[in-house]
Parts: C-alpha cells; sequence; structure tokens
C-alpha cells in the first residue's frame, strides 16, 4: 500500500490545524487501511508515516504542529501498545474500535442535531458544516446523514445581499420615503393593493398571480397613478420613492434585491439584539412575506456571535493567525467600496512586503551559506504565512547548519581513530551525521569516500583506517536525510601503540609478549634501565632478557614500526614496561589486623606483617574468603582479581611491615599476596569485621552507682564494655534492648573511679565486626564520712532519778563519727539549727563544737560530745560537718536523729 | 458498704453491688442484645462508643452475684461494668483497693513526660522489683505516648485542655502475691491516672470543673523548680526551657481550695489524702548539688518503700526550698495537708533540647521517678515499708 502524503495532509492534517487535543482514531491518524494485513508491509508503512511526521514536525507550521501531536500521541501508544502496533490483528480490533465508537458518536449527534434544531426542523448547510467541523468529528457528509435522521431539512442558506445598488445616502431617502408613504416594502410600494403574501427570497412571486413583477414597466405605471393622485406629503413621499427606484434600476436591474435589502435592513436591528430566528422570521411575515421564504431569511442572516468576522476584522484575525495568504484571498473579495477596504488594504500590504522581505533576506542569507540565519529568517517568514508553500519549500531545501570543531585522535581498542565534533551554529536538534573517509583528500561531498558512520551522534570511531598513512576525514549534517551540509574536515595520520604488554620475572631473566596491529612491521625493544638503553632481541611477539639483576626493576620500552608513505618508517608512541627479577614468592605467614580508633570517627585498620628482602606484598580485602589455602602459589593475574587491594604504602620499622588504611565497616578477609616469580604466593588470610563505634560516651556517678551511656551506631545491637575500677573491674556484654530497658549501662564503683572501653559489636551473616575502642573515665568519689547522732549512755549506777532528769532535758548527744576509710586531719563542725529545715550549711546554724586534726580509722567511731543550749526550742536539728579538707562526703544520719521535735 | 471510685468517671461506685453489660450470648429463643449507642456512657465519659446493654443486679443481694441475666436475652453475663458511667471495670474490681491517683501540675511542668516514663517504669522496673503482675488495665489501648517518647525520643506536645474535665485515664492493674495465714493469696490494686493539662488549672473555674481530683484518693502533685525564681538563677536554662511565669504558690493554693470544697474539708483541718509533692527536671541541678548529694542518691531497690531514704529526701528537699526562697510552698503545704512527702524526680535524666524537642541523644534514665508512686502505695498498703517508725 502506497502512502498518499498529499492525501494524508489535506484529508488528515489540514483539517485538524487550529484544534489542539482533538485526535483521530489510530487507522485514521496512521492512515492504515483494513486491506493492510501484511506485518511487514505494515510496519514499513507505519515507517513512512512517522517520517511523514517527523518532517512535517521540523517546520513552525500548523500542520507541523499537528504533526508534532502525532509524534507524541505516537509515542504513547508505543509505550502502551509496544510491538502490538505492527500486528495486523491489533488493527483490526482498532477498525472495529473505531467503527464503534463512530456509531456512537453518531447517534449523540442525532440527539443532539434534534434537541437544538428539532423545533423550527430546518438547519443551514453552513450550520451543519460548522457542527461536522467541531462537533461531528469533520464529515459533513456524516452530519448531513445524522440531521435527515434527526428529521431535519438541511437547508442552502441565502446569499443575503450586502449591497442594494444605491449609495447609502440613496437608499437612506428610499427607506424614509417608503415608511412616509406608508409602504411596508419595496414590493407594495410597486403593488399598493397586496394582500397576499409573497416570495422574495429567490425572486419576487406571489402563488397564484405568475402576472405580477418587479419591472421598469410597473414603476412607470406607480408613477403615472402618482401624478394623478391628490397632493399630499404620503404622495410627495412616493413619488419621490418611484423616482429612486427608477433611478436605481439603471445600476441594479433586480428591483426583488432592493426590495430583499430593504426588508433585511427592516429587521437587522431585531437580528442583532439577539431575538431567536423564529421572532425575527415573524416580523419579516408580518412585512407580507410568505412564511417560507420569511424563515428562510431570517436563518440566513448573517451570525451576530461567535461567526466569522467580515471585513477589516476577520483580515486582522487571518495575519494574526499566521494565514497570510487567507488574509489575500478575502482582502480580494472585499468589495471596493467597502468602508473597510481601504485600511484593509493597507494592513494587508504592510503583511505582504514583511514578508517578501523576509524571503529575500532568506535567500540572500542562503547565498551566503548563512544557513542558520536562512532559517531563522524563514522561520519568521512562517510566523507571517504558516502553510504558504513558499517558505516551506525553501525550508526543506535548506541545508542544515555546518557542523564544527572537529576533534580527531588516535583511538587505543580498537585500533583507529576517535572522531569528534560539534554541532553548526543555530543547529536544530535531530539532525543526523555523516562521516565520510577519504584516502588522499578530505572528501567534499556527502558520498565523496567511504562512508565511517552515519548517525546522531557527534562522535565516531573509525576502526577502518590504515595505520601509517594520512587519513582525511568530513562530516556533514542534514536534517531530512536528503540534503547536506558542507563537511568540516580534519586529516590525522594514527600509529597505534602495541597492547597487552605482559613482563614475567624470575631470578634469570625478565619475558614480555604484547598484542601488536597487523600493520606493524616491526617491535622494537629497549631497555631503558637498568643501563644506557640496551636493545633487546625479539622474538615473534615477545622478547627474553636474561642480562638482569636481582631485586632490582627493570624497565622496558616497546616501540611498534609501521610503514610510511614513499618507504619510510613511521614509529609509534613507546610504551614502557617494568619488571623486577626475583626469586621464587614467600608467603605472608603472620598478618595481623587490628581496628584503629581515629578521632574522625573514620574506620581504619592496622596491619602488621614480616617484611622481607624484595618482597612485593599485596594485601587484598574481600567479603569471602580465598578459593585457595596459604601459601598456594596462583597466577599473579588471578590474585590481583581477588576483592580489592587495601592502598598505602608499608612502613618498614625492625623488619616489621606496618600500613593503616580505611576500610569500610562490615566483616572482612584480608589476604596478603606475595609476587615474585612463577606468580602470587596466598598468605595466611585474616577475618575481622569493623563497625562504627559508639559515639558520645559519658560516666555519670550517682552515689554509688555509675551509669555509662552512650549513642548506639545504627545496626549495632551488642557492646563490649570493659570497666576497670580499682576494686570492682569487669568485662561484659550488653545488648541494646537492655541498655534500653536499665536506661543505659549500670556499674559498680564503691569509692574509686574508673575508665570504661566500649566496643560495638555488629552481628552480620559471615560473623561479628566489632568496632575500635572508645573510651572514658570518671574520677572517684569524694571519701565519705558518716555520723550518728545519739544520747551519751548514762553512767552506770547513775541514780535513776538522775537518769530520768536528764531524759528530760535531753539536751546532751554524742556524735559519732565513722568511716570506710582512713580519713586524716579533719577539721568537724557539729552546729545546732531551730526551725522546720534543717541547716544546709555549718554557717546556717550554732556551732556546739568544733574539732581540729581529726583522725578516723575505718571501723572506729570517734565521738563529739555535745549538749544543745536550753535556748533552742523544738524543733531544732544537730548536723555535722567536716569543714577542711576538702573532698569528703558527709553522710547524714537517719533523720529522726538530727531533728528534735 | 466499700465504695471505690470508678477510674474512668470517677463517681463513687459501691464495690460490691456493680452492673452488668451483656455478653451478647442471649438465651435459646430470644434475639442476642447488639452494641448500641450508651448516653451515660458518653455523658459521663465522653466516650461515644458501641456497646452491649449494660443493668444493674437483679436481687438485691450483698455482694451481687458474680453473674445476672440480661433481662432482654436472657442470656447470663459476668461482665461488670461501673453502675453510674458503664465503663467495663476488671473481674477483680469489686474486690480490690483501688486508689485513684490525681497527678497535678501547672503548665508545662512536665506531667505527661513522667506519666509516660512513669508507666514505662511500672511496667518493667517497679513490676520486677516487687514482683507484680502490671498491665494496663479494660479496654484502652495502650498508652502510645510509651513509643512515642522512646522510639521517636522526640517531647511532646503540650497536653490538649480537657473538655468538661474529660479525658482518658491510665488504668493499670497491679496485682501481687503475698501470704496470709501461711496461704499464698493475691491482692489486686487498680492504679488509675489522669494526666490533667496544664492550663486546665490557671483559671479557678477551671480547677473547680475537674471532676476527678474529688473523687483522688491520693495525688501527685508534680512542680516545676525552673518556676522557683532562685532555684532558676542556679542553673543555666535556655529560654525555651521556661515557658511559663506563673508562681507555683497560686497554682499550689487553687489545688488546696479544690481538694477542700471536694473532699468537705473543714477550715481548721488539713487536708487527709496522702499528696506527693515531686519536683521534676531534677537533673538540671546534678551539678549545683553534686553527685553525693541525698537526693541523687540511687534509692534502696529492695521490694518495699525505704521510709528513712524517703524521710531523708523530703527534709533536705524542704532544705532546698528554704534555701530557694520558695518556704511559702513548704509552709502551705504544712497548713494544709497532713499527709505529703517531697520527691526529686527526673524522667529523662538528662535536659532534652526543649527548642527542638529532643531528648538527650544519651537516651532516657530516669532518676527516682517511681518512689511517688511507691509512698503513696505504701499508704494503701499495697507495698509494704522499711525503716518507719
Amino acid at each position: 500500500m502506497s502512502f498518499d502524503q498529499e492525501a494524508y495532509e489535506r484529508e488528515v492534517v489540514r483539517p485538524l490545524r487550529g484544534k489542539r487535543g482533538k485526535l483521530p482514531p489510530p487507522p485514521v491518524m496512521y492512515a492504515v487501511r483494513p486491506d493492510l494485513r501484511d506485518r511487514a508491509a505494515l510496519e514499513a508503512h507505519l515507517k513512512r508515516v512517522r517520517a511523514f511526521w517527523g518532517q512535517k514536525a521540523r517546520g513552525n507550521t500548523n500542520a507541523g504542529a499537528v504533526c508534532k501531536q502525532f509524534i507524541a500521541a505516537d509515542e504513547e501508544l508505543k509505550r502502551t501498545a509496544g510491538g502490538r502496533l505492527a500486528d495486523p490483528l491489533w488493527w483490526q480490533d482498532q477498525f472495529r474500535q473505531s467503527a464503534d465508537d463512530q456509531k456512537a458518536a453518531r447517534t449523540e449527534l442525532v440527539r443532539k442535531l434534534r434537541e437544538a434544531y428539532g423545533a423550527s426542523g430546518r438547519i443551514t448547510r453552513a450550520q451543519l458544516t460548522a457542527i461536522a467541523q467541531h462537533v461531528g468529528g469533520g464529515e459533513v457528509a456524516q452530519a448531513e446523514a445524522a440531521a435527515r435522521e434527526a428529521g431535519l431539512t438541511v437547508i442552502d442558506v441565502l446569499e443575503l445581499p450586502a449591497d442594494c445598488g444605491l449609495s447609502r445616502t440613496q437608499y437612506d431617502q428610499l427607506r424614509d420615503r417608503l415608511a412616509e408613504a406608508g409602504a411596508r416594502t419595496v414590493v407594495h410600494l410597486l403593488h399598493p393593493g397586496l394582500t397576499v403574501p409573497f416570495a422574495i427570497a429567490r425572486g419576487f412571486t406571489v402563488a397564484g398571480r405568475p402576472q405580477l413583477g418587479l419591472g421598469p414597466e410597473r414603476i412607470t405605471e406607480q408613477l403615472e397613478q402618482a401624478e394623478k393622485a391628490a397632493d399630499s406629503t404620503a404622495t410627495r413621499a412616493r413619488k419621490t420613492a418611484l423616482a429612486l427606484l427608477r433611478s436605481a434600476y439603471t445600476k441594479v436591474p433586480d428591483l426583488a434585491a432592493i426590495a430583499l435589502f430593504h426588508i433585511v435592513d427592516q429587521v437587522g436591528d431585531a437580528h442583532r439584539a439577539g431575538l431567536d430566528t423564529k421572532f425575527v422570521a415573524a416580523q419579516i411575515a408580518e412585512l407580507g412575506v410568505t412564511e417560507a421564504d420569511a424563515q428562510l431569511i431570517a436563518i440566513s442572516l448573517p451570525s451576530t456571535g461567535g461567526g466569522p468576522e467580515r471585513g477589516l476584522d476577520r483580515i486582522q484575525k487571518l495575519i494574526e493567525g499566521r494565514r497570510l495568504g487567507e488574509a489575500r484571498a478575502a482582502l480580494a473579495a472585499l468589495p471596493g467600496d467597502h468602508p473597510e477596504h481601504a485600511a484593509a488594504t493597507e494592513l494587508v500590504t504592510k503583511a505582504v512586503a514583511a514578508f517578501d522581505d523576509l524571503l529575500r533576506q532568506a535567500a540572500d542569507a542562503e547565498r551566503r551559506h548563512d544557513v542558520a540565519g536562512a532559517a531563522r529568517l524563514l522561520q519568521q517568514a512562517g510566523e507571517l504565512d504558516a502553510d504558504n508553500a513558499q517558505v516551506l519549500a525553501a525550508q526543506e531545501r535548506l541545508p542544515a547548519p555546518d557542523p564544527a570543531q572537529l576533534s580527531l585522535a588516535e583511538h587505543a581498542s580498537p585500533p583507529g581513530v576517535r572522531l569528534s565534533w560539534a554541532a553548526g551554529p543555530g543547529a536544530p536538534g535531530g539532525l543526523t551525521y555523516r562521516v565520510v573517509r577519504g584516502d588522499d583528500r578530505p572528501p567534499v561531498h556527502e558520498t565523496d569516500g567511504v562512508r565511517v558512520a552515519q548517525s546522531a551522534d557527534r562522535a565516531a570511531v573509525d576502526a577502518g583506517v590504515t595505520p601509517g598513512r594520512p587519513a582525511h576525514y568530513a562530516v556533514f549534517a542534514s536534517a531530512n536525510g536528503t540534503v547536506w551540509s558542507r563537511p568540516v574536515t580534519g586529516s590525522i595520520t594514527v600509529l597505534p601503540r602495541v597492547g597487552e604488554v605482559t613482563l614475567d620475572a624470575d631470578e634469570t631473566s625478565v619475558s614480555g609478549s604484547w598484542q601488536q596491529h597487523p600493520a606493524v612491521i616491526e617491535v622494537r625493544v629497549r631497555r631503558t634501565r637498568p643501563g644506557p638503553g640496551t636493545p633487546i632481541r625479539v622474538t615473534g611477539h615477545g622478547f627474553r632478557d636474561t642480562a638482569v639483576r636481582v631485586g632490582e626493576p627493570h624497565h622496558y620500552e616497546l616501540t611498534a614500526v609501521y610503514p610510511g608513505p614513499g618507504g619510510r618508517e613511521q614509529l609509534a608512541e613507546p610504551v614502557v614496561a617494568s619488571a623486577t627479577p626475583r626469586g621464587a614468592a614467600r608467603p605472608v605467614g603472620d598478618l595481623a589486623v587490628e581496628p584503629l580508633t581515629t578521632a574522625d570517627g573514620a574506620l581504619r585498620v592496622r596491619l602488621t606483617w614480616t617484611a622481607g628482602e624484595h618482597d612485593e606484598i599485596e594485601i587484598r580485602r574481600s567479603d569471602r574468603p580465598p578459593a585457595w589455602g596459604a601459601g598456594e602459589q596462583v597466577p599473579a593475574a588471578r590474585a590481583r582479581s581477588f576483592g580489592a587491594v587495601l592502598p598505602g604504602v608499608p612502613v618498614v620499622r625492625g623488619g616489621m611491615a606496618t600500613m593503616d588504611c580505611a576500610v569500610p565497616p562490615g566483616q572482612h578477609v584480608y589476604v596478603p599476596f606475595s609476587y615474585g616469580a612463577g606468580g602470587a604466593a596466598v598468605g595466611r588470610a585474616v577475618a575481622m569485621g569493623v563497625t562504627a563505634p559508639v559515639t558520645s560516651p559519658q560516666l555519670r556517678r550517682t552515689g554509688d552507682r555509675i551509669i555509662l551511656t552512650w549513642l548506639w551506631p545504627d545496626d549495632v545491637g551488642l557492646a563490649e564494655v570493659r570497666w576497670d575500677s580499682p576494686r570492682a573491674g569487669a568485662t561484659f556484654t550488653i545488648s541494646r534492648a537492655k541498655y534500653d530497658a536499665e536506661s543505659g549501662c549500670p556499674l559498680t564503683a564503691p569509692t574509686g573511679g574508673g575508665s570504661a572501653e566500649i566496643r560495638a559489636i555488629a552481628v552480620g551473616p559471615t560473623g561479628t565486626a566489632q568496632s575500635p575502642p572508645v573510651t572514658c573515665s570518671i574520677g572517684p568519689r569524694a571519701t565519705r564520712v558518716a555520723y550518728t547522732v545519739a544520747r551519751p549512755q548514762p553512767p552506770s549506777g547513775k541514780p535513776l532519778l538522775a537518769k530520768l532528769r536528764d531524759r528530760v532535758r535531753d539536751r546532751a548527744r554524742v556524735v559519732a563519727l565513722a568511716s570506710e576509710d582512713e580519713c586524716h586531719d579533719l577539721e568537724v563542725v557539729v552546729v545546732a539549727a531551730a526551725g522546720v529545715a534543717m541547716p544546709m550549711r555549718a554557717t546556717q546554724g550554732t556551732e556546739l563544737a568544733r574539732e581540729s586534726g581529726v583522725h578516723l580509722r575505718p571501723g572506729v567511731p570517734y565521738p563529739i560530745a555535745i549538749e544543745v543550749p536550753a535556748s533552742f526550742a523544738r524543733p531544732y536539728w544537730i548536723r555535722c560537718f567536716v569543714e577542711k579538707p576538702g573532698g569528703y562526703a558527709v553522710t547524714d544520719p537517719p533523720v529522726d536523729q538530727m531533728k528534735v521535735s | 458498704m466499700s465504695r471505690l471510685a470508678c477510674p474512668y468517671c470517677y463517681h463513687r461506685i459501691p464495690a460490691n453491688r456493680l452492673w452488668y453489660q451483656c455478653s451478647g450470648q442471649s438465651a435459646p429463643g430470644f434475639k442476642a442484645c447488639t452494641a448500641v449507642r450508651d448516653p451515660d456512657r458518653e455523658r459521663e465519659t465522653g466516650l461515644n462508643v458501641m456497646s452491649r446493654p449494660a443493668y444493674g443486679p437483679q436481687r438485691k443481694l450483698i455482694p451481687a452475684p458474680r453473674k445476672e441475666v440480661c433481662p432482654a436475652c436472657h442470656g447470663a453475663s459476668g461482665i461488670r461494668v461501673c453502675p453510674c458511667c458503664h465503663t467495663p471495670l476488671s473481674v477483680n474490681f469489686a474486690e480490690s483497693t483501688s486508689p485513684l491517683i490525681a497527678m497535678v501540675g501547672a503548665k508545662n511542668t512536665g506531667k505527661t513526660v513522667y506519666l509516660t516514663v512513669l508507666s514505662q517504669e511500672l511496667r518493667t522496673g517497679l513490676r520486677r522489683r516487687f514482683g507484680a503482675d502490671v498491665r494496663v488495665s479494660g479496654d484502652q489501648p495502650s498508652p502510645t505516648n510509651t513509643a512515642d517518647l522512646y522510639s521517636n525520643r522526640k517531647l511532646f506536645e503540650q497536653t490538649a485542655k480537657s473538655n468538661d474535665g474529660r479525658r482518658d485515664p491510665l488504668v493499670f492493674e497491679w496485682r501481687q502475691e503475698r501470704q496470709v495465714l501461711r496461704r499464698n493469696t493475691f491482692k489486686t490494686s487498680f492504679l488509675s491516672f489522669y494526666d490533667t493539662a496544664g492550663e486546665d488549672l490557671i483559671r479557678q473555674d477551671h480547677v473547680h470543673d475537674l471532676q476527678y481530683l474529688g473523687a483522688a484518693d491520693a495525688l501527685i502533685l508534680l512542680l516545676d523548680p525552673f518556676m522557683l525564681p532562685e532555684a532558676r538563677d542556679r542553673v543555666r536554662l535556655p529560654d525555651e526551657a521556661v515557658k511559663t511565669g506563673e508562681p507555683t504558690i497560686e497554682v499550689l493554693s487553687r489545688i488546696t481550695e479544690k481538694l477542700r470544697v471536694t473532699h468537705e474539708v473543714k477550715a481548721k483541718n488539713k487536708i487527709a489524702i496522702p499528696v506527693s509533692v515531686a519536683f521534676a527536671k531534677i537533673d538540671a541541678f546534678y551539678d549545683e548539688l553534686g553527685s553525693d548529694h541525698p537526693v541523687l542518691q540511687t534509692p534502696p531497690t529492695g521490694p518495699e518503700y525505704d521510709d528513712v531514704s524517703g524521710q531523708a529526701v523530703h527534709e533536705h528537699i524542704r532544705a532546698l526550698l528554704h534555701e530557694w526562697g520558695a518556704d511559702d510552698i513548704d509552709t502551705h503545704l504544712r497548713f494544709n495537708y497532713a499527709n505529703f512527702r517531697y520527691f526529686a524526680v527526673s524522667a529523662l535524666g538528662a535536659q532534652p533540647n526543649y527548642a527542638t524537642k529532643e531528648i538527650d541523644p544519651g537516651g532516657i534514665r530516669p532518676h527516682r521517678v517511681d518512689e511517688p508512686l511507691v509512698w503513696l502505695l505504701s499508704k494503701f498498703g499495697v507495698v509494704p515499708v522499711r525503716g518507719q517508725r
């Protein structure tokens, strides 16, 4: 099936101009016919349709806007329907769906038509066309069928006269004189005795009286009768009106047209006031017109609302709507004596001049190869007349802006040339670039040479270039694949270096091998160190250097040689490779790993191992253990593919190598590899996990209890706590749940202080990971001095009466000091204070006793006898304070000992 | 007749004449009762929930039988409800001591945080310490505040004002084993806590509206030391920590007035119900008081209330009040309350960030939050006392 682009544009695209959001069903949009049942043909057809859309969408036209909508809808459909778009069965479903939709739409249209026009039973063809365009999907024939189904009569509207042939002044005189003469219409002026309705829409006729007409003889006849009539204002008016008609007849032979114009003029006000057609028709009928003609005239009156404007307004809108061509046509159709003709002419002339000027400038720019400028000017012209064929053709033949900034570089793999370039200034998106290579000169057009690449990318690689010889490149751009820009060109000579150089060293030799381009005629190898630059003999794609020194790095320079023009040699950039001759690798057997504490909170580990002379050691980290056992020899390449190497330079001191490096949290396996002759020796692997440490450790004492708190890292549920205290040290593990339940980690330290070391422990699938320790400490508690307040024991043998008297007085007390620790040289004060509140300081009471140089021994009480003065009324308090030295805390006895009430 | 306060509507109800709620299992041949809106429950508690009909004992037996037949569906039910508000009560309620403990305090004192931490302590530390079975009682869900505070580590927004004095109370059932005549028996107590919004106490008429104060058997009075000017000057506080300037003595006076009215206490007498006067946010004074100060000591943790330690703290707080120029509080309490004790508590253990409402990153480390409650429980004989003379 061929795709008729013109028909498609005419029938599908153009009717949709300016109707955003209204898209036809897929079969119409893709122009797919039901007989297209072959999948391959369908795919090809869709490709052509899409190409058409893409071509049109590049233009700044109304049709382009429609095609952009189609492209957007197509992308959405590709997303939803996917590959089914190329399936004929899917399209059969679409046809069925479309038919169903059309049927439903038609039923709806019939209902609406009946609702809107059923009362009058008529609809004009213009109305029907408008309905078809705006409601019914654009098919006028279908709209007509729907109207018939709705029981409506489709009528063709009258072309009502815009002009009666008389000048405005003459017509005004005629209208006034008719009114003065009592003639409702021109017909009644010529047929004063006419009492039956007359037809006037398509010529003057009176049913049953074919002899009646509106010819000049009738004017003459009536003038004669007027002359005979008695003079009056009405007669004079009648004569004047007839004279005007006779005068007009010389210019307008059809008096029926003047009569019709007069009738329309009489109902014009009512129509413009928005009266319904039925009322207007009734008014016309009252003027003597038959009912059928009255309805036809009323319905044919120009729309007063949203209908198309005429004259200057319409032309103005056409120009604003980028339809200059239609504006010119509208101007041509406007009568020369139309009052707005001059203004409309000026408007159109001005726009046409601007349009022509833009086209002229665009042509000049194109001649100067200013493609971007020409495109811009054509776009501006398109904004004046969007569908102008001249503009569209010029845009079609305009080449894309020339590409720029071509960069050529040697490409390593595959060996060849890498090209990159920039889009030309002002270039639109979606351009296609073609890269062409010429062997002896740069290509001058898009088919001049070997096509290297063609795509929308602005880079390409040419692997087909011959090394050692100049290659000339040209890059062209095109918007439509047919018109190509001028090229941007460049030349390069590539000389690929040898690749994949591998050196193997043992105690006696260094062997090398490499890969080279097929065009290489020779590879030259030179040892640059040690020595001044010694050539090494090459065998095939390799060499063997036996004059080596063990433990010293050896550097080799490998240079590829290519044949150049004229038989000259062309040398590629040399490749330098190094190796150190060594004996067989010895595995590291004593690798140790420990987490480090860092101030910044980063996770680091320290690795230590015994350093050997000439050893090349690499520590690699992995989340899983190696497949090899310790001491096993593996190829160096396999060793280097295990995990990730730990970065850092080991510091060797005292025969031990030490290296600190950052690691991510988690459980890791650290494996040392020793590289030497024959590959790598696998050392003893060490598994160790590290996790983020706890933060903000804090120790707080409340009496004998110490609470240790910290912030847990995420994903850590256990912590190991080591509590060092003079009398109560311990190491234990606490879970996060227990920590939460106990509001921290409780510790016991009766007197002394201590330090806590916390390690976060994360449990993972491969084991536990421990964080570096975090420590905090707390000082020792103040030494406690306790005391009791008691009545003195009465001396044995004291008379009972004396005992009772002492009891009643109750003023004597013994304050007994005690401490669990040795205390020296204390100054102790005992005070009494009256009132309900106990004294907080010694100064708040009255000093009863002061003892200096008090020494307390554990378990040995120190008594102080006091006597409370009789002036103290109850309640009063007895309290003891240690004044000197500092660092002592006094523990009060129970309140009932201190308080006397 | 034993009259307990309903923990939901605060009416005094006869413990041995509780009502029943239909179980929904009708007798053969009768249509089962369905849940309907209970206007009595809505009126008394503000809860508009669907529940099956409530009915009283059919006969004038004392105590009322454990099960009674529903007059509508003739099915027997043992579900006990309050005769006033028809809220379901535990089957043990009638045989228990159930002190209704009100908690009051001025605005921004930290009552909600305190009550949340206290409820957590009830279910963890206190439960273990006294070997008790503690659970949230009734058909109310577990307090959601706990999860918010402990998991999200955010302080709450200010508690909304109560509507006609109604808000869901927090009721715990405390069941403990004890020996009577060498036989192991179980004693059950119901602890009902009601969290007042601080602003309910700002105006006298609002205080009068708080029905529950009148029904309270005991009171936890939470005071904010930041409201004591001399105390506030001794610690470094951000502006956000001090949100209201209402003097503590004024709040206290209003509560006293309310209690005097509702408990019909004559002017010459003191209010008899025990009152725990707890100074909150004491963590702010750790540095000021020093780690060896008695109020910062960890109290003995045996299965009894240590009266010696409690008395020491009481007197030290009193001394601090005098030191801070707030002796008017002490005087007011001494002159109006027959049975009160001071406590120093910290629900969070460390100052939160008052601006962001985030608690200290170190977590929640409550300090002596349970002591006011344990002292009250000792007063009701729920827990034993050690060292009392």
